[in-house]
């Protein structure tokens, strides 16, 4: 059974696309916030930078972040509303070099193993071993 | 603006009490933002539709309320391997006592209808025991207990290699139990009420007296079959204990099968028989002895070959050593 390059399966894309987003958010919402802003602006600006994001999922995370003490936030009066403004805590600011490091590392590693040279991949799927490639009797 | 504030008023009530004005407030400012953004845009006030369409990408408030709850799994994936392991082992330890139960029912001598009522309970004390685990499992969860398993570990400590090149699955050793508890009752209550096994021919014909005389021996026969088959269940990879039982097992066979072999009269006359039908009946008495004495020595065979394979070839399983060959 074979899996063609043209139909990848859309549920598996999805999940593997939304794993691979999950720690960038982390670290994009983190650089975003080395200026205060306060929700919807960081949302509109994410989206800017080609990282949409929406509310249900950006408002908890700023919230877990808080907690964990990676951000500051403090209620302000702005055009005539109440807003939540957020920024980068000291601590925050100290783990954001750090994953950008890790970043920085992962990414030239990746670039590494694509630049190694391969074999032409088929599409088909080689057998690892004699004893697999023959079939069950 | 009633359907934000019903949005926002449903919010609030699925958040958690400490968080629910600081929440809400933020999200006002969102959505207010948001529907600022587009009434400038379009010159005009937002319509119910429009409203309805942009509460609607905001997802269900439960769904929205729930992002913001620290614990949302009654199980976490630190604990769950240690939990799913509990779940079934404590699964498996209700269904062998309910057989054994069932088992010693029979054996009582009490109607088959005792035997299988014990059994019928099974799904009810399954139901409770995956509640009462789930349970303690929640309650670690919730308090944070921290399990230390992970470090305390020692590679030697785990299982030696398997020698079986095929070990059952799970269906089919749980399949085996039930089998075994199911025909193990079946044959005790039988061997006590006769019209069990054969059915209208009662009135012809019934066993003799030495299937009452070794009925103990059954007895301890059917037990050691569900402990044999329990403990391939509950420790499948204790190959040596399971050789154990299996000879065990066969012992028993072999000690009823003397007996029976030895017996005059396997099957007798019922009250209502024809006297000039008595050669059938002692015809069929010889048929049944040759039965046995074949049946006790593809017994001994077998016994033989499977201490042969598990002393001198490494398997205790025949049919595994003889697949790999």
């Amino acid at each position: 059974m074979s899996h063609t390059v043209t139909n990848p399966n859309p549920e598996v894309l999805e999940n593997l696309r939304s794993e691979l987003r999950r720690g960038s958010l982390i670290v994009a919402v983190l650089a975003e916030l080395r200026t205060e802003q306060y929700g919807y602006t960081l949302r509109k600006s994410l989206e800017e930078h080609g990282i949409a994001i929406d509310e249900g999922t950006l408002y908890p995370l700023l919230r877990r972040l808080e907690t964990q003490g990676l951000l500051a936030s403090e209620w302000r009066e702005q055009d005539k509303r109440n807003k939540r403004f957020y920024r980068l805590s000291p601590q925050g600011n100290v783990i954001l070099t750090e994953l950008l490091l890790d970043w920085e590392r992962l990414s030239a590693s990746v670039r590494a193993i694509l630049q190694e040279p391969k074999p032409v991949a088929t599409g088909e799927s080689t057998p690892a071993s004699p004893n697999e490639a023959s079939p069950k009797e | 603006m009633e359907l934000i504030d019903r949005y926002l008023q449903s919010v609030k009530l699925a958040l958690p009490k400490a968080q629910q004005n600081d929440v809400i407030r933020e999200l006002t400012d969102e959505i207010l933002s948001q529907i600022e953004e587009r009434e400038t845009a379009l010159g005009r006030q937002l319509t119910e539709d429009e409203q309805v369409a942009l509460l609607k990408q905001l997802g269900h408030p439960m769904l929205l309320a729930a992002r913001y709850r620290k614990q949302q799994y009654l199980i976490g994936p630190a604990i769950f391997p240690i939990y799913w392991m509990v779940l079934k082992l404590v699964l498996a330890v209700v269904l062998v006592g309910m057989g054994i139960a069932a088992v010693a029912v029979a054996a009582s001598g009490r109607g088959l209808g005792a035997s299988l009522g014990v059994l019928a309970q099974y799904p009810v004390s399954a139901i409770s025991a995956f509640a009462w685990v789930t349970g303690v499992f929640a309650l670690i969860e919730y308090f944070g207990a921290k399990f230390k398993f992970h470090d305390k570990w020692d590679p030697r400590t785990l299982p030696k290699l398997s020698k079986l090149t095929k070990r059952p699955s799970t269906a089919e050793t749980v399949a085996g139990l039930v089998f075994s508890v199911i025909f193990g009752v079946w044959w005790l209550v039988g061997l006590k009420h006769q019209f069990l096994i054969f059915g209208p021919g009662i009135a012809f014909v019934h066993f003799g007296p030495i299937w009452q005389t070794v009925y103990p021996v059954f007895v301890v026969g059917v037990v050691v079959e569900v402990v044999r088959q329990s403990v391939a269940l509950l420790r499948p990879g204790w190959e040596k204990g399971q050789f154990v039982f299996r000879m065990f097992s066969r012992a028993v066979n072999l000690v009823v099968l003397y007996f029976l072999i030895n017996a005059a009269d396997l099957i007798v006359t019922g009250d209502a028989i024809n006297p000039d039908l008595q050669p059938v009946l002692k015809g069929i008495n010889h048929v049944a002895h040759l039965c046995l004495i074949v049946g006790a020595v593809m017994t001994v065979a077998q016994t033989a070959w499977e201490v042969y394979s598990f002393f001198f070839r490494g398997t205790g399983n025949g049919h595994a050593a003889a697949a790999s060959l």
